[in-house]
């Protein structure tokens, strides 16, 4: 039996300041008997180290909302409330316990479970407009899967044909292309920023290493000592620059480059000067924007054999109202259409925030997602969407270890694994590969509510005109 | 050999205290008496301090004292102000203070069993919790069962449910030759004890009834034009035995300071009654009495419910002092307001103002406190001291009954106790304490230093003569001392100099203290803390021991909620650490030692779950 894909995770605080959802605070009545130090097994309550007479300000960071000191506290001088800071967190799309639940993630790399039940809303915009459909937990199984150990969560990138041909004598004429295996449907996507420090850009490519994925970084901010890396980065430039980068592209699996018209009009030529170099796959890198569908049409034609859609932070195009989720579908469908969608791989990033978004993603039509935001939350960074986008930094990140770095997004990237197998196990699909475009697994709030509600609106709309 | 050496040596493995410094606590009551006179009249330093754990360690260490014939003061809250728990001539401090567990409450039969050093407090808690509750209890409420029961037992409900002795139905007591006894109120021994002063045995356990806790609580103040007019008004009430668990009479210099006191103009001033109820029959009944009567006027309802539940707090006034001082008599409704003319044309012409509080006791009695503010640290303290003999000497030639003796009242015996009653307490004495090892030098007897001549001072003879010479001359020499010595301002603020004299030496501290419950020494407690504080404003030298005691501490703010003056002392004990700390390292080994005894303390979680 061949080795199966494994994500070992490790239990790995982070000794940075985050803020915690609650707050407890403590009432002038307290009179430091210590019982909530005393009750508190995770150890929220102790006593002061500059005055162990007096109890020190809870550590909420540690607490996990059992509520236990609130209730035997002798003078009920603890109060649990919202912590501001917190809810100022993110915003719209990112919302606050996003944070909570990927720090979380990354500590222990586990599935995070919220303890009182899902007590949102059943729907909302983007991702949150559609449910997958997990009835097979409750009966047999399409594909008779007993496990989770007997999902693959592996994808390819490349172009895959649609059927082979032999000739009489029966050898093989269709030309194979050349693909990559991906572990699991997650690639990195680092845009370049001033905030990424040397230790955390070389934590995102040694945990792409260990999780057998890779990172797409731009490749001026490809440093020497990431090159030991290469089979692991995407290096990501523009067509001109092809020449200028010999040496990534010489040790690169895949390299990616920015969309343009030029490229659209030139690409056999761009194509080949790549292969000229090393026989690494190219993705065509382009923003989400209105009409995205027909360039890759075009893009497909011209012989692109990986498309990345790239949507802004929060999972909007930067050029139009829809949402990535609406984007890939469009472009998958359409693909269809004109019957090429085996030509091609799609890999789709922007706003992808949660474990789920991934199989969200992937049911819309995606082969495989991209993510850069998650890892930076899981080293501690702080998200603010008002009033325009923003990144914090924990202080002294520059002085985490390489090492406790990697293993965080290694945690992170193990839970969203465990849950992407989960929500499969339940769907009763057996290979990530399957889940691409697969609708039937999927609901459409925006669907159903036409269906099911449509024509009596549509009805009462126009009796009130 | 050292005493406390020969006492390990023979009476076995009990707890003592024996630092000098710490010592020092256990030499003093409540009472503001200036340390130059106590101890040229007397040794008040003990030999050393005793913490017995049970009924047969009080046993041993008695019959250890009464072998040797060493002298033996038994010591509770230490609240009471005559001087009954100071040493005349040094000996063994019996500290019952810390005896304080509850033993065991029988709800069937409404009574609970507790050892010496309960507190009043304590037991309503607990009882509290069994829908019980106190009947006779005092005014000073964080004191102790045994100390309550030999010294006063009059206080709050006294007028419903009587003298506390009433109420008790049997007492374990140690004899001076150290033999356990259990008295009912049916034994010939038992009155001996009760107001007994320590001077035939020790209170070691009582067993007392309790009440149903009544669901309501209603209380008025009536306003009267006189103290006459309250007290005729009090007479008849008391008379026609009109129910009520509480009449109190507080006269107008009493609300005033109140008023004072909150910076508000909430109280009348004016003669006031406060009366309290716990059921409406009760309540409608005396406003009829009221209505034939016709008092004044009647305070708004909050304004009563204040007064009433500040009864715990009676010296709050020393807020404005900062020192307090007080006489206590048993005297006749009939004659209470003429008491009262004479005690303020007394106080008068001493240039201070004298409030009165007054709980009417039964159909005929009131007992009357007389306070009035003064400041100890000023020469003319020396005037005032005497000035509160004057008032019971006033009292008593009117009648009265001194409320205790001790050592300063000690020449009003014959006020107290008939010719008759005194015979039988000699020869109880007598039979039961040959050596005269029992709290000495005081009551029937008071001794002291120079072959007793200074005790001559208080001799019943001599002391009444001496004070109705003085009381007859204050109109002269009132006045002089107020021209030469100046007249006390009340203060308006108090800054931590102050606040350490302003502290009342009440004891309240250490019924809710932990540092005190689980270290079981009155140096911890805030009133010891304060002493320190004392001693190092005035620049007196302190030992690296005595700065430790200020560091145990929970900062549980107890000893500030339940301060009889309100003092800020969670400020100063940072402004005490602070001041240490330049002479001292902060002592840290013992504070973690201290919070490790604290954490294994069942004592004190049981303290932290009772409060909750």
């Amino acid at each position: 039996m061949p080795k199966k894909y494994h994500i070992d995770i490790k239990p790995t605080p982070l000794n940075v300041k985050l803020i915690p959802k609650f707050k407890i605070t403590r009432g002038e009545n307290c009179i430091n008997c210590g019982k909530c130090t005393k009750v508190c097994i995770y150890e929220a309550h102790k006593r002061s180290e500059q005055d162990i007479r007096k109890i020190a300000d809870p550590y909420m960071v540690a607490c996990r909302n059992c509520f236990r000191c609130i209730q035997e506290c002798p003078r009920g001088a603890l109060a649990k409330g919202l912590e501001p800071d917190f809810q100022a967190l993110g915003g719209a799309y990112w919302k606050p316990d996003m944070f909570l639940s990927i720090w979380k993630q990354a500590e222990d790399g586990k599935v995070p479970v919220s303890g009182a039940g899902y007590r949102g809303p059943f729907t909302g915009p983007g991702f949150d407009g559609m449910w997958t459909d997990m009835s097979e937990i409750v009966r047999p199984t399409r594909d008779g899967i007993h496990g989770r150990e007997y999902i693959s969560t592996a994808v390819e990138l490349g172009r895959k044909l649609n059927h082979l041909e032999f000739d009489g004598s029966g050898a093989l004429v269709s030309k194979i292309f050349n693909v990559v295996d991906v572990p699991l449907p997650i690639v990195f996507d680092i845009p370049a920023s001033d905030l990424l420090t040397s230790n955390v850009k070389n934590a995102m490519v040694t945990a792409a290493e260990a999780l057998g994925s890779f990172a797409i970084f731009p490749s001026a901010e490809i440093s020497p000592d990431m090159q030991r890396h290469m089979q692991h980065i995407i290096p990501l430039m523009t067509p001109d620059s092809i020449g200028a980068n010999t040496a990534l592209i010489q040790s690169a699996r895949v390299i990616a480059l920015e969309y343009s018209g030029a490229l659209l009009e030139n690409f056999a030529a761009v194509r080949r000067s790549v292969r000229n170099i090393s026989s690494a796959l190219v993705i065509v890198r382009i923003n989400a924007a209105t009409g995205v569908e027909d360039t890759i049409v075009q893009l497909t034609k011209a012989g692109v054999e990986i498309i990345h859609i790239a949507a802004d932070y929060c999972g909007m195009e930067v050029q139009g109202e829809r949402y990535i989720k609406d984007v890939i579908r469009a472009v998958h469908l359409r693909l269809i259409d004109e019957r090429m969608r085996d030509e091609i791989s799609i890999i789709a990033s922007g706003g992808i925030g949660m474990a789920e978004h991934v199989p969200k993603a992937l049911l819309c039509g995606a082969d495989l997602t991209a993510i850069g935001l998650p890892l930076l939350i899981a080293l501690g960074a702080f998200v603010y969407q008002q009033p325009a986008r923003k990144i914090v930094m924990p202080e002294g990140i520059e002085k985490i270890p390489v090492g406790i770095a990697r293993q965080r997004i290694v945690n992170l990237m193990g839970a969203w694994h465990s849950q992407l197998l989960e929500v499969m196990g339940a769907m009763g699909i057996r290979e990530t590969r399957r889940l691409r475009g697969e609708t039937g697994r999927a609901i459409f709030f925006d669907e159903i509510d036409r269906e099911t509600f449509g024509k009596l609106f549509q009805k009462q709309e126009s009796a009130n005109v | 050999m050292k005493p406390e050496e020969d006492f390990k040596k023979s009476a076995g493995d009990i707890k003592t205290i024996v630092n000098a410094a710490e010592k020092n606590m256990y030499s003093h009551d409540i009472g503001d008496v200036p340390h130059i006179m106590t101890q040229t009249f007397f040794q008040t330093q003990p030999d050393f301090v005793v913490q017995p754990r049970s009924v047969e360690e009080i046993a041993r260490v008695l019959s250890y004292a009464f072998e040797r014939r060493i002298p033996v003061i038994p010591r509770g809250a230490a609240s009471w102000g005559f001087g009954g728990v100071i040493p005349t001539r040094g000996g063994i401090v019996i500290d019952l203070s810390p005896f304080r567990a509850i033993l065991e409450l029988d709800t069937a039969h409404k009574t609970i069993t507790v050892q010496a050093g309960a507190r009043w407090s304590d037991i309503d808690i607990v009882a509290k919790k069994n829908a019980l509750c106190l009947m006779t209890y005092p005014s000073s409420k964080f004191s102790t069962v045994a100390g309550w029961v030999s010294t006063g037992g009059y206080g709050i409900n006294s007028y419903r449910y009587g003298h506390i002795s009433k109420q008790i139905l049997s007492m374990t007591v140690v004899t001076p030759a150290g033999e356990i006894k259990k008295l009912t109120p049916a034994d010939r021994e038992f009155d001996f004890f009760v107001s007994g002063e320590g001077q035939f045995g020790i209170i070691a356990e009582v067993t007392f009834k309790l009440r149903d806790l009544p669901k309501h609580s209603y209380a008025h103040i009536f306003y009267f034009p006189t103290d006459t007019a309250a007290f005729e008004f009090i007479a008849r009430a008391a008379r026609e035995k009109t129910a009520a668990n509480v009449i109190r009479f507080v006269d107008k210099n009493h609300l005033r300071e109140t008023n004072e006191i909150l910076h508000a103009n909430i109280f009348k001033e004016e003669a006031g009654v406060l009366v309290e109820f716990s059921n409406t029959a009760d309540e409608q009944q005396f406003l009829g009495l009221i209505q034939q009567y016709g008092a004044d006027s009647q305070s708004p309802a909050y304004a009563a419910s204040y007064l009433w539940n500040e009864r715990l707090f009676g010296m709050k006034a020393k807020r404005l002092g900062p020192t307090l001082l007080a006489s206590e008599v048993i005297l006749p409704i009939a004659d209470a307001a003429a008491f009262i003319a004479k005690a303020k044309k007394l106080g008068g012409c001493y240039g201070v103002e004298i409030c009165i509080d007054s709980y009417i006791l039964d159909q005929t009695r009131a007992l009357i406190m007389t306070t009035f503010l003064c400041d100890s640290r000023k020469l003319k303290y020396m005037v005032h001291m005497p000035l509160v003999s004057m008032l019971t000497q006033a009292a008593v030639s009117l009648g009265a009954q001194p409320y205790g003796l001790g050592i300063w009242n000690a020449a009003f015996v014959n006020h107290l106790l008939d010719p008759e009653r005194r015979h039988d307490i000699r020869a109880y004495k007598a039979k039961v304490d040959p050596h005269g090892i029992m709290n000495p030098g005081k009551y029937l007897r008071v001794g002291s230093k120079f072959m007793n001549l200074p005790a001559l001072l208080f001799h019943p003879a001599v002391f009444s003569l001496s004070m109705r010479l003085l009381i007859l001359l204050s109109p002269l020499f009132g006045p002089i001392a107020t021209m030469v010595f100046g007249k006390d301002k009340k203060l308006d603020s108090l800054d931590l100099e102050l606040s350490t004299h302003a502290c009342a030496k009440c004891g309240n501290c250490m019924a809710v203290c932990p540092a005190y419950l689980v270290l079981k020494n009155e140096a911890v407690s805030a009133k010891g803390k304060v002493e320190l504080a004392k001693k190092l404003i005035a620049g007196l030298p302190v030992t690296a021991e005595e700065a430790a005691n200020a560091y145990m501490c929970m900062h549980c703010r107890a000893c500030e909620e339940i301060c009889q003056t309100n003092l800020d002392l969670m400020t100063l004990w940072d402004a005490l650490e602070r001041r240490l700390a330049t002479q001292f390292p902060r002592p840290e080994e013992k504070i973690k030692d201290f919070l490790k005894t604290v954490d294994a303390s069942k004592e004190y979680w049981d303290m932290v779950e009772r409060n909750s």
